[in-house]
């Protein structure tokens, strides 16, 4: 009769892909930071528009502002960039204003950077022959709350900016701007938390299973 | 707290085999065994069981005992 326990293959300390997406964090991290302030350096704040279908016909032409204060570039669709040199009182955009259009930049890029780093630790975890641990089924709900709050916060704060922008440049009335929610970052998080139940079952299923002869 | 008490020791000792012994007849590991014998098992498998019965030529009930 065999009844030999199997040989175990030996755990791999560290996953390649792991170690990528370990750089890949770090790298968002320090793009999260950077980007806003290369935008402060510049002298211009951009955010980026959604309009509302209605006025996205005659917004481009009859936005009525001092020529070269605005540049809207954009296709046919609703959104477009909105590039603020100076206000319409010849001032200059403030430092304020131009980091707090790259708010939602730098909370996606955040988000991103928290994902990766969350998904490297799951995957290093399963290379080393750990895959049931216990804070795996943890790192999928983080995972998951990320890409919402990011997802969502980054929306939100992108819309209210260009709200800001559109009010401080002239007739807000004239460029209407309207909130957009993506639904794919509410299906991702719903496939991350499915795989945080299924990591949770195998943690059960593991501790079930230990110590049998 | 009732428990289940394992008595591979004695049942060795009877029969003057070594754990060493028996886990080369049963294919179960040294560490396995081990585990067993010293009540720290959580659960065992029937052929695992009936594995032991063969080569220890005994019943389940030999085996193990329940202490309430």
């Amino acid at each position: 009769m065999e009844n030999a326990d199997p040989t175990p293959e030996a755990p791999r300390l560290t996953s390649p892909l792991s170690v990528v997406l370990m750089v890949l964090a770090a790298g968002l991290a320090v793009l999260a930071v950077a980007l806003p302030a290369i935008q402060v350096g510049r002298g211009e704040a951009v955010a980026t528009v959604d309009l509302s279908p209605s006025a996205t016909a005659t917004a481009l032409g009859s936005v009525e502002l001092a020529t070269g204060h605005v540049t809207a570039t954009g296709n046919d669709r609703v959104t477009v960039n909105l590039v603020v040199s100076e206000l319409p009182d010849g001032q200059p955009v403030g430092t304020l204003a131009k980091l707090a259009t790259q708010a939602g930049t730098f909370l996606w890029l955040t988000g991103l950077a928290v994902i990766c780093f969350l998904l490297a630790r799951v995957l290093a975890d399963i290379g080393a022959g750990r895959p049931f641990e216990a804070p795996q089924a943890r790192r999928f709900t983080l995972i998951a709350l990320a890409v919402v709050v990011c997802s969502a916060g980054a929306d939100t704060v992108n819309y209210l900016q260009a709200r800001a922008l559109t009010a401080s440049i002239g007739d807000p009335a004239a460029i209407a701007v309207t909130p957009y929610y993506s639904a794919i970052p509410l299906v991702l998080a719903a496939v991350s938390l499915v795989l945080a139940g299924a990591f949770r079952s195998g943690r059960r299923i593991q501790a079930d299973t230990e110590g049998l002869i | 707290m009732p428990e289940i008490i394992c008595h591979l020791d004695s049942l060795l000792a009877e029969r003057g085999m070594s754990v060493v012994e028996l886990s080369e007849r049963v294919g179960v590991t040294n560490v396995n065994l081990s585990i067993l014998k010293n009540n720290r098992a959580r659960a065992i498998r029937f052929s695992t069981l009936i594995a032991l019965c063969e080569a220890l030529d005994c019943q389940p009930g030999d085996l193990f005992s329940f202490t309430p």
